[in-house]
């Protein structure tokens, strides 16, 4: 008896035929992503002259600066992905071909997901650590002897630098600041690629244009209801409300607060998924509002 | 058996609909022909069917599935050959190692054979091609799915006249009892020969719904020049020199159906042709 809702056998097929129709797109994504970073990396020390001199301190005066592109390079990859999520749903002729192809609506779902969603963070960090190498390999042809050159540990990546050269994450797990600061990051990154999914699902030929011009009339819509959600929730456990987060904070604690503000963003994330695997589900041959 | 009932259809959701209250039963054996002037909602009934459109009111349903539900046991049952072909960057044999799994009857001997009647190399590069060779190759593919139902949306456009041959004679072949070919299409003199049902739409409504026997039966289509006989005509195309005409068949005599004929006469009079079948 065949199972309609969903097949790993045909879930796998669907994977080879969405990789195999869609590679050029993906290579041309891949080493697009390899090539701007690479050149981000190798310019960006040439630009803010950081190798002229001796480094004072033992360490790379660059980790901070690829740092902060890397985190500006992150959000903008992930969001261009998202919004190509749907994109071969994007004209009526390919529709057509997409939405006739014997799968489930699940499994057409997941597929996206995981090749425009989930994959590209692979790609982009591989891309971070080739990027970076060339950097080390490239940047004694020009810097000062005394220069400190050296790979950017991942730990420094993942804590925003504040690990400053020392690998030892036991100082960045105790820290609750910077644990709240960088889970923040995430769930704002995973926030806006779950957005720009439903834009693509919503209107997969100008997901992006569409995307941006909806995005600061959401946020608003966003942030009001994620303020008295907050709200809500804090008056059913008795507590107050005050506008100055620092109050706040004194009150009930930085834990207590982050793990109901990650509540309530997973549950938005988790729900604009939903939303975009409804709209593929209605989704036509032709766009009909 | 696929079955439409009560369909309502409408691009714009408000005004006149495409596809107005519509019903049809097709049944297994049976290969239509579905004629209509531009607009009419030929593509529109044949989306439908596969699940590609959500009807405003009413169903199409599968042995009893709804196939707006698009579930895979009902996809892989149905295969639709739209009027315009698109076909990704790929090589002819990865095209077909990617989507041929995907329906249980795919034959590649079918695919090749297929191919092989159209006159298309193998060697093939699917987005390189004119629009006439990936008309071919979807007509091919979708022939080697052997699937239950087929659907064709204007399917001789862009073929050559031996392609049009070829696929003819594919039609009669592969007709089984338990198949059913939908052809919708404007160029009759293409698929006249092979059709055993014809199904005539205007305005959003079915004007004739009947097999080519039940045709053959009640009208005689011939080319005369006897003005007598021109004159008792039901329907009357004239030419130089004479008329085509259609007349009640009293007799019960043959005559070789001209569709053009009568795709004219049901859009100009379909109340008096429909009277003829009921009388």
């Amino acid at each position: 008896m065949t199972n309609d809702i969903f097949s790993s056998r045909r879930f796998c097929l669907f994977i080879k035929q969405y990789a195999g129709e869609n590679k050029k797109r993906f290579l041309q994504m891949t080493l697009g992503i390899l090539g701007m970073l690479i050149f981000c990396t190798s310019i960006l020390p040439v630009i803010t002259g950081c190798y002229l001199h001796p480094s004072y301190n033992g360490i790379d005066t660059m980790w901070n600066k690829e740092e902060s592109m890397f985190s500006f390079l992150l959000f903008l990859i992930v969001i261009i992905s998202a919004a190509s999520t749907f994109s071969s749903y994007d004209s009526k002729i390919k529709r057509i071909s997409a939405l006739t192809l014997p799968a489930s609506t699940l499994e057409k779902f997941a597929t996206c997901i995981l090749f425009n969603v989930v994959a590209i963070y692979i790609v982009f960090f591989a891309g971070v650590l080739i990027a970076d190498q060339i950097r080390v390999w490239t940047a004694p042809i020009y810097a000062d002897p005394g220069a400190v050159i050296k790979p950017i540990p991942l730990s420094y990546l993942f804590s925003f630098g504040y690990i400053d050269g020392n690998t030892d994450i036991s100082t960045f797990i105790n820290d609750e600041s910077m644990q709240a600061i960088t889970m923040f990051t995430i769930t704002g990154l995973l926030g806006l690629q779950a957005f720009f999914t439903l834009c693509s699902a919503i209107w997969p030929k100008r997901a992006r244009l569409s995307g941006f011009v909806s995005l600061v009339g959401i946020s608003i819509a966003f942030n009001t209801i994620l303020f008295f959600s907050f709200r809500l929730v804090l008056n059913m456990y008795g507590m107050s409300f005050k506008f100055r987060w620092e109050e706040q904070f004194r009150e009930m604690g930085m834990p207590t607060f982050m793990t109901i503000f990650y509540t309530i963003n997973i549950i938005i994330i988790i729900g604009l998924y939903i939303l975009s695997y409804k709209r593929l589900k209605e989704m036509e041959s032709i766009e009909r509002w | 058996m696929l079955n439409i009932k009560n369909c309502t259809f409408n691009y714009k959701r408000k005004g006149v609909p495409t596809i107005d209250n519509f019903s049809l039963r097709l049944e297994e054996g049976g290969v239509y022909g579905l004629l209509g002037s531009n607009g009419v909602g030929k593509s529109t009934l044949l989306q439908l069917i596969c699940g590609l459109l959500t009807p405003d009111s009413g169903e199409v349903t599968l042995n009893g599935i709804n196939t707006r539900l698009r579930r895979p046991s009902t996809l892989d049952q149905i295969f639709l050959v739209p009027e315009e072909i698109g076909l990704p960057a790929l090589k002819l044999d990865t095209f077909i190692s990617l989507n041929g799994a995907f329906y249980p009857n795919f034959s590649k001997e079918d695919m090749y054979r297929h191919l092989d009647t159209f006159g298309l190399d193998r060697n093939i590069v699917l987005d390189k091609l004119s629009m006439g060779q990936k008309k071919k190759v979807a007509l091919a593919f979708a022939m080697a799915c052997n699937t239950k139902i087929l659907l064709m949306d204007e399917p001789t456009n862009g073929l050559d006249i031996p392609a049009k041959s070829a696929f003819r004679k594919f039609i009669i072949e592969s007709m089984s009892d338990d198949r059913i070919f939908v052809i919708s299409t404007h160029q009759v003199r293409d698929v006249s020969q092979i059709l055993d049902h014809i199904l005539i739409m205007d305005k959003s409504k079915v004007l004739i719904d009947r097999t080519v026997n039940e045709i053959q039966d009640k009208l005689k289509f011939l080319d005369t020049t006897d003005a007598s006989l021109i004159e008792k005509a039901v329907y009357a195309a004239k030419g130089l020199g004479g008329a085509s005409i259609i007349l009640p068949n009293d007799q019960g005599d043959d005559s070789e159906l001209n569709l053009e004929l009568l795709f004219d006469f049901a859009v100009t009079d379909p109340e008096r042709l429909n009277s003829i079948f009921k009388s």
